[in-house]
């Protein structure tokens, strides 16, 4: 109970709370992704330099290392020419953006034959048991996995849930956002993250071939 | 009773600084619970270590700049083609216009051909019209409200096509699905029986002193035999009189009367005086003198009245052949990719798709001999009552062949003439599409550039997208006409290929006169459009090549038509 009551369960990771605003302020980027939307090409270039990482990176994650690369490129391309039905008015262009590049990762996974089901119902979420291990070792297991280590362990996980993760820790998308970019509740996505971490470093763990020594 | 754990939910939500996701208990759960607390220290700690795991073996793209320049050159909009001033559309349109106008009026066949034209254009209509009229049981409302319904299903599948995805199906989904079926229900349902008979003037139902005693006696007999009975004069021109027994005794003459003719196609008016039988096709035929006189003879009875052999059935057939013998009496003739050979005695009309006709001595045809695409043979002492409207093979054929620059010369003039006259009206055709090429730069100049940029982009991809989809265009017109109720829709195909072709070839001189060499070309569509056109009319005034060249050019402008769906962006 001591160990309870020292420990202040609202402290956490910085919180990521459904954005009112986009980073970088939306007003500013609405003249631009009007101006694209109309086919001006210097704006799809300043908006494609601006988010490109954020979409490449996407790629490299959900369609894999090998493939990231030629679906990012795909994904721009489709950016590109399908800019016509982006709408500014409904939402952001980076929103927009990564929801083009997840369809066209689902695309070349689907014609691999390596697209997942949807991994979870959406029902009942399960409680928590008793942590299993310590806190530190949990981390350690992860920040410890190198590059291919890891995307070795993010292509056991199922696509919605590695788009998942990627969306929440590396572009610091609120649940909010993602939930609604894969269409699904927001306790689904919630869910999904709190599964893919664990299944993340069982993968790390299992795939990892140092095992887990420390 | 032990208080429930936190859910995944939950913890996630704490892990993550948004205590606002969890419920009161639940925040109060935590802060007794040793096991929930550690649980959210352990996904916060998990968290920060897949965050942290995931930057660092995340890539940045050293060559973004170089990714998004070659998505830019390959599916940008088609900013790339300029915009020609309104001013400059103007004066195109006017060039274009005039050139067409006059080069059309110097290659104009002669008068009696655009007589031939025009005879022929009602010979098909006409066709068209007994076809529906005789082998569609709702004539063409029916057939329109099928067109229709056909569009309207073919709509989801091509929808999906051009959108590419498939969705789930909803209720919304369900709804548009039997939304046609439903329709096509009430239409027949609604659909009148094509030929009944009609009622008019007063028809007392208290009425009943008809009473008649027939045996196989012509329907007119009876009929006047009824009328008699309750002091009623017979004026009647029954199209067909078959043998009727009929024995009734205080029957009201309606009953009768609906008895005899049936379905006939007739009108029964009855009147203080009289009662008056006319077909439904002639409503100004055998007008009833008042006097309640003998009835009038029907309009071309060539027959003594012998006994038919029995009713004068229509006979309908789809790639057979009809004999009407002789002796043998028939209602319409209709066939489709059949011969008609008559001996006997057609009381409507004969049309034939397709087929030949052949009136052999002894044969009559009160009503019209209605041909398309193939001869008609009228021996001596055949007779034919209705007019002749036909087309014959050769001549649809050569019509159909002026497209492809190998039409029969008409008003002589030698070969020079003759290769004049093509010259001349493949010029105004050309001009013709020029203008369409100005209304696209003026109306759709985006459109256009993702057809150019097909083409510029995927030739043979568009070309063989082109012969595809002419072949598809064919085969899917013809079974759509062979249905008969696809005619509105088979149309619409055959004008939508058509006017694809046309608009792809405009796109494709487009594309061949930007890259001629020439710098007074640059960044000038509009005389970019006019010289890939002359270069085009060049090409097709080469005998063979020239012919292979424009096939060519229409594939390949039609496939990008289809490969962009018409649309603002080129496909990626």
């Amino acid at each position: 109970m001591l160990h309870v009551m020292a420990h202040d369960p609202f402290r956490s990771v910085p919180a990521r709370r459904a954005r009112a605003e986009p980073p970088e302020g939306r007003a500013a980027a609405l003249p631009l992704a009007h101006r694209a939307k109309g086919g001006d090409r210097d704006a799809i270039a300043a908006l494609l330099r601006e988010h490109g990482q954020a979409i490449f990176q996407l790629c490299h994650h959900v369609a894999g290392p090998a493939d990231g690369r030629d679906a990012a490129q795909e994904a721009f391309e489709r950016i590109v020419s399908g800019i016509g039905s982006f709408d500014p008015d409904r939402g952001a262009f980076r929103s927009w953006a990564l929801t083009v590049a997840r369809n066209v990762c689902r695309d070349r996974l689907r014609r691999r034959g390596l697209e997942r089901a949807a991994f979870l119902a959406d029902g009942e979420p399960e409680t928590v048991a008793a942590p299993s291990r310590t806190p530190d070792p949990e981390r350690a297991a992860l920040v410890r996995a190198d590059a291919e280590t890891l995307d070795r362990a993010l292509a056991t996980l199922p696509e919605q849930m590695r788009t998942a993760l990627v969306l929440f820790h590396l572009h610091d998308t609120s649940y909010e956002e993602i939930a609604a970019q894969l269409d699904v509740p927001m306790g689904t996505v919630m869910t999904w993250l709190h599964r893919g971490r664990k299944r993340l470093r069982a993968a790390v763990e299992e795939t990892s071939p140092k095992g887990g020594d420390a | 009773m032990t208080e429930p754990h936190l859910t995944e939910v939950a913890v996630e939500a704490l892990a993550h600084g948004r205590p606002e996701l969890v419920d009161a208990p639940g925040r109060a759960h935590v802060a007794r619970c040793a096991d929930c607390a550690a649980a959210v220290e352990e996904a916060r700690l998990l968290s920060e270590g897949a965050a942290e795991a995931l930057r660092a073996a995340t890539p940045l793209a050293d060559d973004l700049d170089t990714l998004i320049a070659g998505a830019m050159a390959k599916a940008a909009p088609a900013a790339e083609v300029p915009h020609p001033s309104r001013r400059a559309l103007v004066w195109a349109a006017l060039a274009g216009l005039v050139a067409t106008v006059g080069l059309g009026l110097a290659s104009l066949p002669s008068m009696a051909s655009v007589v031939a034209v025009v005879k022929d254009s009602f010979a098909v209509l006409g066709a068209l019209d007994r076809v529906v009229d005789v082998a569609v049981p709702g004539g063409w409302t029916l057939v329109t409200f099928a067109g229709f319904l056909l569009l309207l299903l073919l709509a989801a599948p091509l929808r999906a096509l051009v959108r590419g995805t498939s969705r789930a199906p909803g209720a919304g989904g369900v709804t548009t699905l039997l939304f046609p079926f439903v329709l096509l229900l009430s239409v027949l349902a609604a659909a009148p029986g094509a030929r009944a008979l009609e009622l008019e003037g007063q028809w007392p139902d208290e009425e009943r002193a008809v009473t008649v005693s027939v045996d196989h006696e012509p329907a007119s007999v009876a009929l006047r035999a009824a009328a008699e009975s309750v002091g009623l004069g017979l004026a009647a021109t029954l199209p067909e009189d078959p043998e009727v027994t009929l024995h009734v005794r205080d029957a009201s003459l309606k009953d009768v009367v609906e008895a005899v003719l049936g379905d006939a196609p007739v009108v029964a008016r009855r009147t203080p005086t009289m009662l008056v039988i006319r077909p439904v096709e002639e409503p100004a035929a055998a007008p009833a003198p008042a006097n309640g006189a003998a009835p009038p003879a029907p309009p071309a009875p060539p027959e003594p009245p012998a006994p038919a052999p029995g009713p004068a059935a229509d006979r309908v057939t789809f790639g057979e052949d009809v004999v009407v013998r002789a002796g043998e009496r028939v209602g319409d003739v209709v066939t489709m990719g059949g011969d008609v050979v008559v001996e006997g005695e057609v009381m409507g009309d004969v049309v034939s798709m397709g087929g030949d006709v052949e009136l052999r001595e002894g044969g009559v045809v009160h009503g019209e001999l209605v041909t398309m695409g193939g001869e008609v043979t009228v021996d001596e002492g055949a007779r034919l009552h209705g007019g002749n409207v036909g087309m014959n093979v050769p001549r649809f054929r050569g019509r159909i062949g002026d497209r492809d620059y190998d039409d029969e010369g008409h008003g002589g003039g030698g070969a020079v003439g003759d290769w004049l006259r093509k010259a001349v009206g493949s010029a105004a055709r050309h001009a013709l599409l020029f203008l369409l090429g100005v209304l696209l730069l003026a109306l759709a100049p985006e459109r256009l550039g993702a057809l150019r940029v097909v083409i510029a982009r995927s030739p043979v991809r568009a070309c063989a997208s082109g012969l595809l989809g002419f072949v598809g265009a064919v085969v899917l017109t013809v079974v759509l006409v062979i249905t008969i109720l696809g005619i509105p829709a088979a149309i619409i195909v055959a004008l939508g290929a058509f006017a694809a072709v046309y608009v792809g070839l405009v796109a494709v001189a487009s594309v061949v006169g930007a890259a001629l060499p020439v710098t007074a070309l640059r960044d000038r569509p509009i005389l970019q459009l006019a010289a890939g056109i002359f270069v085009l009319y060049l090409a097709s005034l080469v005998p063979v090549i020239g012919a292979l060249a424009v096939l060519f050019a229409s594939a390949l402008g039609f496939g990008a038509v289809l490969l962009t769906r018409f649309r603002k962006n080129a496909p990626t």
